[in-house]
């Protein structure tokens, strides 16, 4: 249990401490230390829009208060910060719905049949993917739309929601595909793949298996998967337009509405250490290793 | 060819020619992200050996928990917030704040590398000898760990170009700026008129990030 606790009280701690640095970053930062570097025009600039914010927190403490209580203030248009959160959220809840399935369906294929990444064009493809940069999935979807004249396909309707979802699942599920693949690739390498060979099994019955342990690898990764998955969505509803979570984010930025920001990255941090903490759970009762060092 | 022939000659609304503007945006973005990753890589490695040498539990701990919270948002959230916070898109803000964001990415790779050169048997006889702090840093950690280094530096450059990238297509710099963010965005508005930017800037990408992989792979073949 006592590791557990400690599992769950650092999720709740790296929320503290990401929406501390974003408090830092957004609120102290323009108002005290800027001058520092040289940047008072910027500080007036900067110190101008945050005072225009409907009702920034004063201090950190208050700032805590409102993380504690969940209200996050007024957005500069004078509507509740939690609204607002809650529908772009919930716009952009089609789009994470889907490329989640997109994701889960290839990774549960790819598992089942290992060797649809033998070859090693479709390795190093994949590889590749999860190595570009989180926006260049949906330009290439646009660009190849703009080729065969179908922009339109992109401003609405449910072509818009399944081309988003397409762009967004490209790169978690490439890099869920290359952990599989390693995971099975250093598997095979290690010296009881080898007796089970010499033992006479067969290859399909080897990666049978095997196929547990590499599960465990990729519930390891599961809040990077999120964490690349959210980052998508930001940079494919700002291209594709989609008035969602991504759109939002954005929006505050642009206008330094500093409640909204702080509240979007207290969201996206939740979301990640949540991942990360069932992540941590489920590799608790499944992986026999750390049954052993915990035992 | 046609295409080709109209990348040559074609210019944009600014009057500059698409390829050469391309080409230096290319460059501009491929030198601050180097510049980017030094500053980071030379941070991280200050911050483990802080945390490992000095081999205390709490700032171990506290360490951790802070890699964790930069860790749980995307680095450019953390860009963006900053950068309209300050409102400044500037070279030198951008590239301290990726420095901090991207912390993670280096953190946990060098970490791991800084605690198996403390466990190998030269560093443990230098501590036997009696050597000193700083020279164990100097003579036995860097020389062992910058080799180890290369391939994890190329990733922090491409995730710099993203970084930057990301900061054009989210309109925080002015739209004259040579930059392959800037361009990717103005090549988004124009695309249903003249898709030519768009391909172009993303063709830039995609060639920059292919070298990337090349110098990553070369070096992790040349380390084998």
């Amino acid at each position: 249990m006592g590791p557990l606790l400690l599992t769950g009280l650092r999720a709740v701690a790296t929320v503290f401490v990401a929406h501390a640095f974003i408090y830092a970053l957004v609120g102290a930062l323009p108002r005290t230390g800027i001058a520092v570097l040289g940047l008072s025009a910027a500080q007036e600039s900067s110190l101008s829009h945050f005072l225009a914010t409907t009702d920034p927190p004063e201090s950190y403490l208050e700032a805590l208060a409102r993380l504690i209580t969940m209200e996050f203030g007024k957005s500069l248009d004078g509507v509740a910060v939690s609204t607002l959160m809650a529908q772009s959220t919930l716009t952009s809840l089609p789009v994470l719905g889907l490329s989640l399935g997109i994701t889960a369906t290839t990774t549960m294929l790819v598992l089942v049949w290992p060797h649809l990444l033998a070859p090693r064009v479709v390795r190093g493809g994949f590889e590749f993917l999860t190595f570009l940069p989180a926006f260049v999935p949906a330009f290439v979807i646009l660009a190849v739309m703009v080729s065969l004249n179908q922009t339109t396909l992109a401003t609405d309707g449910w072509q818009r929601t399944v081309i988003a979802s397409l762009s967004v699942s490209v790169m978690p599920t490439s890099l869920a595909l290359t952990t599989i693949r390693d995971g099975f690739d250093h598997e095979m390498s290690m010296g009881y793949t080898r007796t089970l060979r010499a033992m006479g099994l067969s290859r399909g019955r080897i990666v049978a298996n095997l196929r547990k342990a590499v599960v465990i690898q990729i519930i390891a990764i599961a809040d990077k998967i999120v964490t690349l998955q959210i980052a998508v969505l930001i940079f494919t509803e700002v291209i594709f337009a989609i008035p969602g979570f991504g759109n939002a984010l954005l929006l505050a930025a642009q206008r330094t509405d500093i409640n909204a920001l702080i509240a979007f990255v207290v969201v996206i941090s939740a979301t990640v250490a949540t991942a990360r903490l069932l992540s941590t759970l489920v590799l608790a009762r499944i992986d026999p290793r750390q049954r052993v060092s915990e035992g | 060819m046609e295409l080709l022939v109209e990348t040559i000659t074609w210019t944009d609304e600014f009057d500059r020619s698409i390829l050469s503007t391309t080409v230096f945006a290319a460059l501009l973005s491929m030198l601050r992200a180097l510049a980017a990753a030094i500053l980071l890589f030379v941070l991280a490695f200050t911050l483990i050996l802080v945390a490992e040498v000095k081999a205390s539990r709490s700032i171990g701990w506290l360490v951790r928990l802070i890699i964790d919270a930069l860790e749980s948002v995307p680095a450019f959230v953390w860009i963006i917030a900053a950068v309209s916070a300050l409102s400044s898109g500037g070279f030198v803000i951008v590239t301290v704040i990726f420095a901090f964001a991207a912390m993670p990415l280096v953190f946990n790779f060098l970490s791991g590398v800084v605690r198996n050169i403390m466990h190998q048997p030269y560093y443990l006889a230098a501590i036997a000898l009696g050597v000193g702090n700083l020279g164990l840093i100097l003579r036995h950690i860097i020389p062992n760990a910058v080799p180890l280094c290369m391939p994890p530096f190329f990733y922090v450059v491409g995730s710099a170009i993203t970084v930057y990238g990301a900061i054009g297509i989210f309109g925080f710099i002015n739209r004259r700026s040579l930059d392959l963010g800037v361009f990717l965005l103005r090549g988004k508005e124009q695309a249903a008129l003249d898709p030519l930017l768009l391909i172009v800037s993303l063709s830039a990408y995609l060639i920059l990030f292919v070298l990337l992989r090349w110098l990553l792979l070369s070096v992790a073949c040349t380390k084998r």
